[in-house]
């Protein structure tokens, strides 16, 4: 990839939804709006995700199953998350970029159908 | 003027369940590293001042959800147990604490680094309740895993419910009036509720509830015993002063309140007993509230501090009971600006109360609709007993009457002037920077409104006669436009004013500001002038029925105090005019600006006349002749002194008139107000520059003494061997934050 | 005590006006001055919006370094920018100013000043203005010398809830006569009549505070 194509391609992302995961594990989703050689990247109405803490994965497990705990292991919870607007994600804080992407709407449907 | 504006964060993002992830990190990587130093790919439209404001995802600083090293193992949650088990020591801590935190946000602190840091509220309000069975501190534990014990249960949870019903209260009012966001309040809730759909009257039978399960407490130490329920007292009389908010215009009662403010000794003289518990808060809290601010730490104010606060508001909202009678516009001015300029200035939740109370719905303190309002000012000013006001009540409807049109001209009048006019009276209730700052903006509009043409369209329709000048020249009364000037005059003054307590203006430019305050004065005093002399003459005219003559006398006895109120100010501000004339000819004056200093007098000037250039009436001074007026320049040292002496006299006389007269006037129906801590206020206020007068005359005489002695000396072009301090506003040495007067003391050297 | 001697001041500063190519560290250097300094945060961004549109009026103090010999390190910076100021006059602004603990009281701040005021006098400024922190009383002071007044006093203006002055200085004689598109003196839509606040309430980083050591 030389510097135009990499230019292009960084622009193609540009106003898309971007999850980065940060060090800590945390999980920035927003749009994408600025970059640079050092991968800072400026999220716009980013929600932050976090994972539940042990205590409350324990005190949830109790909660759904509190006489059989071996049966709760397979408990999913939601991620805790919260609007905190315009971000910059350090390039050297940075594990993980997804972008979003929505199905074309004709596969959709084929996958309602097929479930 | 409508509420704020709230931005207020969404709620939850919306995600459709098709949405799949796919993993870039390696192109994105790759691509980015393509780029060169100082490089960006960015979003055309996305400028670099927005992302300016871009939030440092894991800097501690601007990252709230960030969590140290030594945070890191411990995660979000809080390693404390709402439900244990709590002293009676420790519920008066809470309890405590919880009051400072409260205090601390009606202050304009946010709630996040506030309130929102007790994990006993956490728990109430968060996930938001449905309804009052969900705000129970076992929320999210299972039933009968473990009891809530009744201290907490019953006592803490009343306390708890009834405050943020109490912060429901105080929000809801502030957020319905004019304040400016994090200079008055932050009205942000991050998400949250203040139970605002749940009755107020539902949490008083909760506070009764743990009231009389205290008192059935033996175990509990008698005085702790007590101290509890003194609290949960208090909280019951407070959820319900503030319940009562607007009521007030009907009910005229403040007993609550009363009641609150004799609590408060007994809070403070059992705060000792509280044991405080640090753990029961976190500022870790503010990680899990939706928020584009950076963290900040939570913020601690003395329960001493969250004391006086509040016996500050309580008073406010009592003396508020004595400005609720109307007795015309003069009086509600007097009150209204007296109230609001107590020092320290009064709570957002009272400024915002006021506001309401002022006009709500276009009526007046809830009784006289705006019109009338204005017509009663209109009245007594430039109006008395004429035409102009009389046609509206007539109820022609032949267009082609002159009433008829007379009527319809004025109508459009009080529809242009109303809002205008009524916010003459709502800017005080502003925090005092912002007042300077929206008069300097009012005051475009008011000259934008003085129009001559209308008044001269009625002068046609009224056969308003000239009166003829002295020299020979006609003249007509332009009354509404007088009375706009007249306005537009006080808010010069108030800019001048106001500049001074805000400490705008630097030591050097003293003698030049107080020059212009005089000058604006002397303006005023002649267009007082020039308004009285129609109303003689039209009285002269119409021979007036006996019932019109006490209504020009009501006038004429408004020209008088306004003429002496102005005269006061105006010999003041001659007589320091002159005293900072002579300081910075003897190079006495201390100067911010050092002689390498850019820009020059004229640039200064020119800045300083800014909120003034664009006003046609009164003209600008050119800089030429400021500059003379304002240096008095040609006049001697020895003419110099004579006039502070001279106006420093004066001053204290109109002062001392001032005082005598007090500061209400008998309305149109021979009332005034019944007002006395008003009056006390005012009283003290005109007290304080009184001692700014004598102050003043002193500073004079020693300055006076020291040029005498250079003089004698012969060394007339050396400084004078004085030192000289301009107390800052608000200290003690300063008498009356409007009037800087120097300190004048004899120097070291001898 | 030791460390005060070993980083004391060369006899003559370095005055360097910031150059693009050494982007990597002179940043790095600036925020960590900065940052030590202010209460509030800035993100590396905010440093792009001054440097990449306005580096010229961006100028460093430079000592050698005690701890590398034959290279410098940065010891006071200031940051600015000019733009026309609600379409009306054209706006010099001082953004951010700080100079090293142990260097204050030299001088080196106002130096630092006046070269970035001429150099938006020399960009054709009318005015310069900045914001300063009421009970930053060094500032004041610098800035007060220099010929500032205070236009403004701004109620809780920081996050830390303290108060600001506006300072403005003027450069040539007219410009408060100069019209804006948006006249904060001109507009019949008064703040206190449209309701709605002129500004955004919650902008974190806008309010740029300044604190040095004069």
């Amino acid at each position: 990839m030389d510097e135009q194509q990499a230019v292009q391609y960084l622009e193609s992302l540009i106003g898309q939804t971007l999850r980065v995961h940060a060090t800590d594990t945390r999980v920035f989703v927003g749009l994408f709006k600025c970059t640079d050689a050092a991968r800072n990247i400026i999220l716009s109405n980013t929600y932050e995700y976090r994972y539940p803490t042990a205590a409350t994965v324990r005190d949830a497990a109790l909660a759904a199953a509190p006489e059989n705990l071996e049966e709760s292991q397979n408990l999913k919870l939601n991620m805790t998350s919260r609007f905190i607007g315009l971000v910059v994600v350090p390039g050297q804080h940075i594990t993980r970029i997804e972008l979003e992407e929505t199905p074309q709407p004709s596969r959709v449907r084929e996958s309602v159908k097929a479930s | 003027m409508l509420p704020n504006n709230q931005g207020r964060a969404p709620t939850t993002r919306i995600v459709s369940q098709s949405v799949v992830p796919r993993d870039i990190t390696e192109k994105f990587t790759q691509a980015a590293s393509k780029l060169k130093t100082g490089q960006l790919v960015k979003d055309e439209y996305f400028t670099l001042f927005e992302a300016v404001g871009a939030l440092e995802i894991m800097d501690s600083k601007m990252d709230s959800g960030y969590l140290g090293p030594e945070e890191n193992r411990q995660g979000l949650d809080d390693d404390y147990d709402v439900l244990r088990d709590l002293s009676p020591g420790e519920v008066v801590g809470i309890m405590d604490e919880l009051l400072c935190h409260e205090v601390a946000w009606h202050m304009g602190h946010p709630l996040s680094q506030t309130l929102f840091t007790s994990l006993y509220l956490d728990k109430l309000l968060w996930p938001v309740p449905r309804s009052l069975e969900d705000t129970h501190f076992g929320r999210g534990k299972l039933s009968g895993d473990k009891t809530e014990p009744e201290l907490v249960h019953i006592v803490l949870r009343a306390y708890c419910l009834a405050l943020v019903k109490c912060c429901d209260f105080v929000h809801t009012r502030v957020t319905r009036e004019f304040y400016y966001e994090e200079e008055d309040f932050s009205t942000q809730l991050y998400n949250r509720e203040l139970l605002s759909h749940i009755d107020h009257g539902v949490i008083g039978n909760l506070l009764n509830r743990a009231i009389s399960w205290i008192d059935e407490q033996d175990t509990i130490d008698t005085n702790l015993n007590s101290a509890i329920k003194t609290r949960l007292e208090f909280r019951h009389e407070f959820l319900f002063s503030l319940q009562q908010d607007t009521n007030i215009l009907q009910t005229r009662s403040v007993d609550r309140l009363e009641t609150c403010l004799l609590m408060l000794p007994t809070l403070k003289e059992s705060s000792h007993m509280g044991q405080p518990v640090p753990e029961a808060f976190s500022w870790k809290i503010q990680r899990k509230l939706a928020s584009t601010v950076p963290p900040r730490p939570m913020v601690r104010i003395s329960l001493e501090d969250a004391l006086a606060h509040l016996k500050r508001l309580c008073q406010d909202g009592i003396h508020l009971n004595q400005i609720l009678d109307y007795r015309g516009p003069y009086n509600l001015r007097v009150a209204i600006w007296t109230i609001l300029s107590r020092k320290p200035q009064p709570s957002v939740y009272i400024r915002s109360l006021i506001q309401t109370i002022i006009m709500n719905k276009s009526i007046i303190l809830g009784t006289v609709p705006v019109k009338q309002f204005l017509y009663d000012e209109l009245a007594a000013l430039v109006l008395p007993s004429n035409i102009l006001l009389e046609a509206s009540l007539d109820e022609t409807e032949v267009p082609s009457d002159p009433r008829f049109q007379i009527a319809q001209y004025m109508d459009g009048f009080v529809r242009r002037f109303s809002q205008p006019f009524v916010d003459t009276f709502r800017s005080a209730c502003l925090n005092r920077c912002r007042i300077r700052r929206t008069v300097c903006h009012t005051i475009v509009d008011w000259d934008n409104l003085q129009m001559e043409d209308l008044d001269e369209q009625l002068r046609t329709l009224s056969e308003e006669p000239p009166l003829q000048l002295p020299n020979g020249d006609t003249t007509y009364s332009y009354p509404l436009s007088s009375w706009a000037y007249h306005h537009k005059l006080i808010q010069f003054r108030l800019i001048l004013q106001l500049g001074f307590e805000l400490s705008i203006y630097a030591p050097e430019e003293l003698p030049g500001m107080y020059w212009y305050l005089s000058h604006i004065c002397s303006t005023h005093l002649g267009h007082i002038d020039r308004i009285r002399t129609f109303i003689v003459s039209a009285a002269q005219r119409s021979r007036p029925s006996l019932a019109k003559h006490a209504v020009l006398r009501k006038s004429f006895l408004l020209f008088d105090r306004l003429t002496m109120q102005i005269v006061a100010i105006d010999a003041l501000a001659i007589s320091l005019h002159a005293l900072y004339v002579l300081l910075s000819r003897h190079k006495t004056l201390p100067t911010a600006a050092s002689s390498q200093a850019y820009s020059n007098d004229q640039f200064r000037y020119e800045l300083r006349m800014k909120p003034f250039l664009h006003i046609t009436l009164p003209e600008l001074v050119p800089y030429d002749e400021y500059s003379r007026e304002a240096t008095l320049q040609g006049d001697s040292d020895g003419i110099v002194m004579d006039r502070a002496t001279k106006a420093i006299g004066e001053a204290r006389k109109a002062w001392e008139a001032t005082l005598s007269n007090g500061p209400f006037l008998e309305d149109s129906n021979g009332e005034k107000p019944n007002a006395p801590a008003l009056e006390e206020d005012w009283t003290r206020d005109v007290k304080d520059t009184m001692r700014a007068c004598i102050g003043a005359s002193i500073a004079i005489e020693t300055v006076k003494k020291a040029i005498i002695a250079n003089r004698k000396k012969g060394d007339g072009a050396q400084p004078l061997n004085l030192q000289v301090t301009i107390p800052e506003a608000g200290s003690k040495a300063r008498w009356h934050d409007w009037w800087a007067v120097p300190q004048v003391q004899p120097g070291m050297k001898t | 005590m030791t460390t005060a001697t070993a980083k004391k001041p060369s006899q003559s500063l370095n005055y360097i006006r910031y150059t693009p190519t050494h982007e990597d560290t002179y940043v790095a250097a600036m925020r960590q001055l900065i940052s030590k300094d202010l209460s509030e945060p800035y993100s590396i961004y905010v440093y792009r919006y001054f440097l990449y549109q306005w580096g010229d009026l961006c100028f460093m103090a430079m000592d050698n370094d005690p701890d590398n010999p034959g290279t410098e390190r940065m010891v006071g910076v200031v940051v600015s920018k000019i733009e026309p100021h609600r379409g009306g006059p054209l706006r010099g602004y001082i953004a951010m100013l700080a100079v090293q603990e142990e260097y204050r009281g030299l001088g080196i701040a106002t130096r630092l000043v006046r070269m970035a005021i001429d150099a938006m006098g020399g960009r054709g400024a009318d005015e310069i203005a900045l914001e300063t922190e009421i009970t930053n009383t060094a500032a004041m002071k610098l800035y007060e010398r220099l010929g500032f007044l205070r236009s403004k006093r701004l109620h809780r203006y920081y996050l830390n809830g303290n108060s600001a002055y506006r300072l403005v200085l003027y450069l040539r004689d007219g410009v408060g006569s100069i019209r804006t598109s948006f006249d904060p003196f001109g507009s019949s839509q008064g703040e206190l009549l449209s309701g709605a606040p002129l500004h955004p309430p919650a902008m974190p980083t806008v309010p740029l505070l300044h604190k040095n050591g004069g």
